[in-house]
């Protein structure tokens, strides 16, 4: 956890020699401890924990951000490995653990989670702040061999997606497409080869593992989607009270995005930069 | 047989006995084996299964303590319980108290003096476990202690030293799901219910299920699943979703049994996303809400010996996380709803006929109903804390009507809910009564600030319902007329039940506080300060001739919820502790 209490009791000691003279007395409406000394400081040598998803097909990418992140702040970056009783789900980004039991990992654990899908509406859960995201995977819309759509396709989708609501309301909408839901995205691009659905909408570190990173020779192709399909956007995840600690990583996010540090990091790992 | 393993000792637990002393009695020398005839009328000092009767009542029938004395009531004795959450229900047989803590841990204890007689530890894998590790319930049968683990086995211990006598493997232990209720047992049958799968994944796949197991072997005697597939009955009500994304509708509380019709009733929770948007096929609103996704928020009536479903009732046709999985009471009563409270009645319903029922509140929405047991006619219901998702009750059939701008149809959709996900109702049980022929309910006056992400529904922040400055209330509601015969309302959310012999009723809530109230008049005659929060299922028993009351108290789920709404109540957590009251001996 973050070192915390020895920058606030140094404040409060030097707050009380300063106030030294008026100690005993309380003046009506002045706080008797400063709010300034409610805020608490990260210094360097302190430690970050971050807990990172191992489930995830990015993990390891996660986990170079999170060193970035420590870095950055001249911090060190402790991770915790949050490996879930259950097989991962192939190919995804999916915690396995239920809220609740994120919010326990993120209480008995470490002070952040890595690879937290923003959402794009409302906050999730309640208990979470997110920080802005310091990746954007794409959505592709993936078919077999080099074809574009016709009216009347079958399109997979991951359930619990924003592509698969995407899907969904353009569907309901026009039925110019059909959509077929999986929970699962091997069994997406399985029933794609064997001709189940004619497309599938992924992410693209999934399609990419899935593949090898080589479609024509998994005979698969992207093509351009009816509509723009929304990213899947990474951030970091914190209790809700955490806003000190959120506050520098969405400046440490923000830094490091702008310099191209984690840009770099991406094309190690061979996502999409 | 299925996947069952009988091991010796020593291979996946811990049993610890703790020797008496030469000059101690052996605890367990008048220990008599439990029967199918004495859980179904136990003795009244015992405390036998979950809700001290196979049919749920939560009743005591012991009156040593009564609305004359309870002033008197003292600490007899309090005992430490393992760290976690913990919801727990002691029972209590010949003088020996079975107490379930977190992470599968079972102790027997002197019921007299907490005194530890043996332990049982199980070891659980160190790393990956689901982090919700509570048991609700254990149950006895002959010589034996049956539970529920959190490694996905039905577990049997010898009653009298802890040891493993079999265990069998009720789920891939891949599986995903919280198994936090115990099994009820029904003539020589232990049968639960079961969380599951939220997600897909390995193991994961048809993880909702009901199961019977034969208590002599260990072996599994019949399975039914809560989600049909595959041509099942009830699979149309999917509207052709894929097997594969039908996730969730478990069974999460312990069944009731009626012997004499031979049925376990179940109550089901729901799906996953919660709001069928995700994936449903639907034209608009009106047509997602008649969309059934059977058996969820339903009461299952299932033949005991085969598994066969005899009836059923779905309650809601849910999009908010309002589960239907809470005690089912059954009582033989005389029905006459006062339509002046009672806002649905089947017009078919003589006033004054004797009914088999299966009654009370069975989901989160509060509605408490009325439904013959043996065949499953809708009698009546009526509601108790506010809710706005139930617009109309069919009196013929029981089928609910819900407002279409609570059908979530468009992300971004935004939505007051009542009740909350966490109630209204939730798991802290309610009690019966025969003395007043009413059942006791703590509820919680809640609601729900709603939004349709384009993940899934997001089911807060909670907010008090409207008018409301109070989260706790209990209600007594006549099961004959479905009148109310009285309110107690409380700042911190109120807690589990027991009704006694006595005229009393024993409940606590999250603010410490344990109370006696008068079942006639609801009036508060004692209050005790406990600890930590009052957390657990209390019961009354007695031991050569005293009585007791226990309840747990500590960490348990949910308390995060209801104190976020009283931020000025901090009653700590943590805490875990058993605390037994008695009066004070002559």
């Amino acid at each position: 956890m973050i070192r915390r209490y020895a920058p606030l009791i140094a404040a409060l000691l030097c707050w009380g020699v300063a106030a030294g003279p008026a100690l005993g007395q309380m003046v009506p409406g002045v706080p008797a401890i400063p709010e300034d000394l409610l805020d608490f400081e990260l210094r360097p040598g302190d430690e970050i924990h971050f807990c990172l998803n191992m489930s995830s097909a990015i993990a390891e990418f996660d986990r170079a951000v999170a060193n970035a992140i420590a870095d950055s702040l001249l911090v060190t970056a402790e991770i915790f490995d949050m490996v879930d009783v259950h097989p991962p789900l192939p190919l995804d980004y999916i915690f396995g653990l239920s809220p609740p039991e994120l919010f326990l990992v993120v209480t008995n654990e470490c002070d952040a989670i890595m690879g937290w899908p923003v959402p794009r509406t409302g906050t999730m859960p309640e208990w979470l702040t997110i920080t802005a995201a310091y990746y954007e995977a794409p959505v592709l819309l993936a078919v077999r061999g080099t074809e574009g759509l016709q009216p009347g396709d079958v399109i997979g989708t991951r359930l619990g997606t924003p592509a698969d609501s995407q899907w969904r309301v353009l569907t309901q909408s026009t039925r110019t497409y059909g959509r077929l839901l999986f929970s699962n995205y091997q069994r997406m691009i399985d029933a794609l080869e064997n001709g189940d659905v004619d497309g599938i909408l992924i992410w693209e570190p999934g399609l990419r593992l899935a593949t090898g990173g080589d479609l024509a020779a998994a005979g698969m192709s992207v093509v351009t989607p009816p509509v723009p399909l929304a990213p899947v956007r990474f951030g970091v995840a914190l209790p809700r009270n955490e806003t000190y600690l959120r506050g520098l990583i969405d400046g440490a996010i923000a830094a490091l995005v702008a310099d191209g540090v984690i840009t770099d990091i991406a094309r190690q790992f061979g996502l999409t930069e | 047989m299925r996947s069952l393993k009988t091991l010796l000792l020593g291979s996946v637990s811990i049993a610890l006995l703790a020797t008496p002393s030469l000059a101690q009695d052996d605890p367990f020398a008048g220990y008599t084996p439990v029967t199918d005839a004495m859980l179904q009328n136990p003795d009244a000092g015992e405390w036998l299964s979950w809700r001290g009767t196979l049919n749920n009542q939560g009743y005591s029938p012991l009156d040593q303590i009564n609305t004359g004395n309870v002033g008197d009531l003292r600490t007899a004795w309090s005992r430490a319980l393992s760290e976690g959450n913990m919801e727990g229900t002691p029972l209590v047989h010949d003088g020996v108290m079975f107490v379930p803590h977190p992470s599968d841990v079972i102790q027997a204890l002197d019921a007299t003096t907490g005194d530890l007689l043996w332990e049982y530890r199980r070891q659980l894998p160190e790393e990956g476990l689901p982090f919700i590790i509570v048991t609700r319930n254990i149950a006895l049968w002959d010589n034996l202690v049956v539970f529920n683990s959190k490694d996905n086995f039905l577990v049997a211990l010898d009653a009298t030293s802890g040891q493993l006598v079999w265990e069998t493997q009720v789920r891939d232990e891949n599986s995903w799901g919280w198994t936090t209720n115990g099994p009820i047992i029904a003539n020589g049958k232990a049968i639960s219910g079961r969380s599951c799968a939220q997600q897909d994944g390995p193991g994961m796949y048809d993880s909702c299920f009901l199961t019977a197991h034969d208590l002599e072997t260990g072996e599994e005697l019949w399975r039914f699943y809560t989600i049909p597939t595959d041509g099942a009955p009830g699979d149309e009500t999917w509207g052709g979703v894929p097997n594969d994304v039908r996730h969730h509708v478990g069974s999460w509380i312990t069944p009731a049994f009626d012997p004499e019709l031979n049925m376990v009733y179940f109550g089901t929770s729901v799906t996953s996303p919660y709001s069928k948007f995700y994936f449903a096929n639907f034209e608009d609103a009106a047509d997602l809400e008649q969309q059934e996704f059977l058996y969820q928020t339903s009461t299952l009536a299932i033949d005991a010996d085969t598994g066969e479903l005899v009836w059923y009732q779905q309650h809601i046709r849910d999009q908010w996380d309002l589960d239907h999985p809470f005690e089912r009471y059954l009582v033989d009563t005389a029905i006459a709803p006062n339509p002046d409270e009672v806002r649905w009645i089947n017009p078919d319903l003589v006033p004054g006929e004797e009914r088999r029922v299966l009654t009370g509140i069975p989901g989160k929405t509060g509605i408490f109903y009325s439904i013959d047991r043996e065949t499953g006619e809708f009698l009546w219901a009526r509601e108790t804390v506010y809710q706005n998702v139930i617009t109309d009750i069919d009196t013929s059939n029981g089928r609910a009507s819900h407002p279409l701008d609570l059908i979530p149809t468009e992300i971004g959709q935004q939505m007051l809910v009542c009740p909350s996900a966490g109630g209204g109702k939730d798991w802290p049980a309610g009690a019966y009564s025969p003395l007043t022929n009413a059942i006791y309910y703590p509820l919680q006056n809640m609601c729900m600030d709603s939004l349709l992400t384009d993940t899934d529904i997001q089911l807060g922040p909670f907010v008090f319902a409207p008018g409301e400055e109070n989260l706790g209330t209990v209600r007594g509601i006549s099961v004959e007329t479905g009148e109310e015969l009285w309110k107690f309302e409380n700042r911190a959310a109120v807690m589990s039940l027991v009704a006694t012999g006595g005229s009393l009723l024993f409940g606590g809530d999250l603010n410490r506080r344990f109370r006696a109230f008068d079942q006639e008049t609801g009036e508060v005659l004692w209050e005790q300060i406990l600890p930590a929060q009052v957390a657990g299922y209390p019961i009354s028993y007695a031991v050569d001739g005293r009585q007791y009351v226990a309840v747990q108290v500590g960490s348990m789920l949910l308390s995060g919820a209801y104190l976020g709404l009283t931020p000025e109540l901090q009653p700590g957590s943590g805490g875990n502790a058993i605390v037994v009251f008695a009066l004070p001996e002559d």
